[in-house]
C-alpha cells in the first residue's frame, strides 16, 4: 500500500467515478477510487492518495456492495483472490490494513466483524452515494442534477481557486510577455499613399502630423518624380534626422536610394532623380 | 439504479480548464506563427544610391548585408566612408529583426560628411549597439543606422 499526499487530485481521479466513506477521524472523508484500486483521504483540504492494491480495492469493493449485509469470509477471499488460493491471514491482514486506513483499527464500527459469519460495511459511514453499485459506469453522466455534500463543495471551490490562479497567471504571463514585446519594437510607423501619375508613393513617418508636413513639403519633389517617371514605380518617402530618404523600389524586388538634406530639397538636380528611379 | 456521481472537477470548471488550455494553445499558434527564426533571414541583401549632404556634395552609398545561421556581415560605402560590422541576429517577430554588433570599425570617414550621417556610421560600430530592422515593401529598414537592405537574389 502506497501513500502519496497531493493536492488538488490527481487528474485522472477527476473522471473516474468515486464513492465516499466517512472515516473514523473527525472531519476527514475517503473518496474511494475502484477503477484505480485507488482511496483519497481528504482533511481540512490536504488530500493523502493511498493505493490500496488489487486485493485490498476489490475487498472493499465487495464489502461496499452490499452495505450493512454480512459478507462471508469465504465469499470475499473469492472475490479478492479470485485466481490464487491465500490463507485465512492474508484476508485479516486486508482488513486490518483498510481498518487502517479508514482510522477503524480501534473501534472496528467501519468494517464490523460477525464471528464465524464474516464482514459488514457500516452503511451509516457511507457518505454518497449508498451503494457502490450506484456510482454508475466511468463515464455515466447524471439525469438529474445531486446537490453534493457540504465538504466537497468546499473541496471543488478550493479546486476552482487553483484553476482560476493557474488562468490568471498564464493571462498574466502571456499578456506581460506580449507588452514586454511591442515596448521592444519599434513605434508603429503611419503612412500615407497617394499616386502621382504613374508613380506610387508612400509617406512615412511615425508622428501623423509630421506625416503630413511632409506631403505638403515634398510635394515640388514628387511632381518632378512623376514627370520623369518613365514607368510605373513605387516609391517611399520619410524625413529622419535631417534628411529626406527617398526609397525607389525595383521590380526585380531591390531598391536604390537617395538621402537629400533637408537643406538640399531645392536643390537636387533631375538627373540625380532619374538615377533613383527604376 | 444508475444514479451517478463523479468525485472531483465539475463539468463547468472542466470546461473553463479546457477553454483556458485552448486560449493559451491559441497564443503559443500565434506566437509561434509570428516567429521568425533567425536562418530565416539568411541570405545577401542590398542597396544602392546617392546621399545629397547639405554642403551641396553627392556621394554615393551603398549597403550590403549578409546573414548567415544567425550571424550577420555589413558594409555601408559612403563616399571613402566604409563602415563594416558583424554580429548576430538576436530574434524576427512580426516581420522585426533586431541585430547586436559585436565587431565594427569605420574607415576613411571624411569630414564633410554631415553630423547624423557621421553619427549612423558610429554607431553601428560599437560592440554591443542594437539595430532594429524593421520591413518596408520587403526590404528591410536599419531604423538607427539608416540602411537600407533588399533581397539580393534577382539583383
Amino acid at each position: 500500500m502506497n501513500t502519496s499526499p497531493e493536492t488538488p487530485l490527481a487528474e485522472q481521479e477527476s473522471n473516474v467515478a468515486c464513492l465516499t466513506i466517512r472515516t473514523g477521524r473527525s472531519d476527514c472523508y475517503a473518496h474511494f477510487y475502484p477503477v484505480l484500486y485507488q482511496l483519497t483521504l481528504v482533511k481540512s483540504g490536504i488530500e493523502e492518495k493511498i493505493d490500496l492494491g488489487y486485493s485490498g480495492s476489490r475487498l472493499l469493493e465487495r464489502l461496499l456492495r452490499e452495505p450493512g449485509d454480512v459478507v462471508s469470509r469465504e465469499e470475499l477471499m473469492n472475490h479478492a483472490w479470485a485466481d490464487r488460493v491465500v490463507g485465512q491471514g492474508s484476508l485479516n491482514q486486508q482488513i486490518y490494513t483498510l481498518r487502517q486506513v479508514l482510522g477503524d483499527e480501534k473501534s472496528r464500527e467501519i468494517i464490523q466483524t460477525l464471528p464465524r459469519r464474516g464482514y459488514l460495511l457500516n452503511p451509516n459511514y457511507l457518505v454518497y452515494p449508498p451503494s457502490i453499485d450506484d456510482i454508475g459506469a466511468v463515464s455515466e453522466t447524471l439525469d438529474t442534477p445531486t446537490p453534493q455534500p457540504a465538504f466537497l463543495r468546499r473541496h471543488s471551490r478550493q479546486r476552482a481557486s487553483w484553476l482560476i490562479l493557474l488562468s490568471l497567471f498564464s493571462i498574466i504571463g502571456i499578456a506581460l510577455f506580449m507588452a514586454l514585446y511591442t515596448i521592444s519594437q519599434p513605434k508603429d510607423l503611419h503612412s500615407s499613399e497617394m499616386n502621382l501619375g504613374s508613380l506610387h508613393v508612400r509617406y512615412i513617418d511615425q508622428d501623423p502630423q509630421r506625416l503630413q508636413q511632409l506631403i505638403l513639403q515634398t510635394h515640388g519633389l514628387t511632381s518632378r518624380l512623376a514627370v520623369l517617371a518613365s514607368k510605373p514605380a513605387n516609391l517611399v518617402l520619410s524625413l529622419r534626422g535631417g534628411f529626406y530618404e527617398l526609397l525607389c523600389l525595383q521590380s526585380n524586388g531591390g531598391a536604390r536610394s537617395l538621402m537629400l538634406h533637408e537643406s538640399q530639397l531645392n536643390q537636387v538636380a533631375d538627373t540625380q532623380l532619374s538615377r533613383c528611379l527604376p | 439504479m444508475s444514479q451517478g456521481t463523479q468525485c472531483g472537477i465539475s463539468r463547468g470548471w472542466l470546461l473553463t480548464m479546457l477553454a483556458t488550455a485552448l486560449a493559451m494553445l491559441l497564443s503559443m499558434l500565434v506566437l509561434w506563427l509570428n516567429f521568425i527564426s533567425s536562418t530565416e533571414l539568411d541570405g545577401r541583401y542590398q542597396s544602392t544610391g546617392q546621399v545629397h549632404l547639405s554642403n551641396g556634395q553627392v556621394l554615393a552609398i551603398s549597403h550590403s548585408l549578409q546573414v548567415n545561421n544567425g550571424r550577420f556581415y555589413a558594409m555601408t560605402r559612403q563616399g571613402d566612408s566604409i563602415l563594416e560590422t558583424s554580429g548576430v541576429v538576436e530574434y524576427g517577430f512580426l516581420g522585426n529583426y533586431r541585430l547586436r554588433v559585436e565587431d565594427g570599425q569605420v574607415t576613411g570617414l571624411a569630414s564633410e560628411i554631415d553630423d547624423e550621417l557621421v553619427f549612423n556610421l558610429l554607431y553601428g560600430r560599437h560592440k554591443g549597439s542594437t539595430i532594429r530592422l524593421t520591413s518596408i515593401d520587403g526590404c528591410l529598414y536599419a531604423l538607427e543606422t539608416r540602411q537600407i537592405y533588399c533581397p539580393a537574389r534577382n539583383l
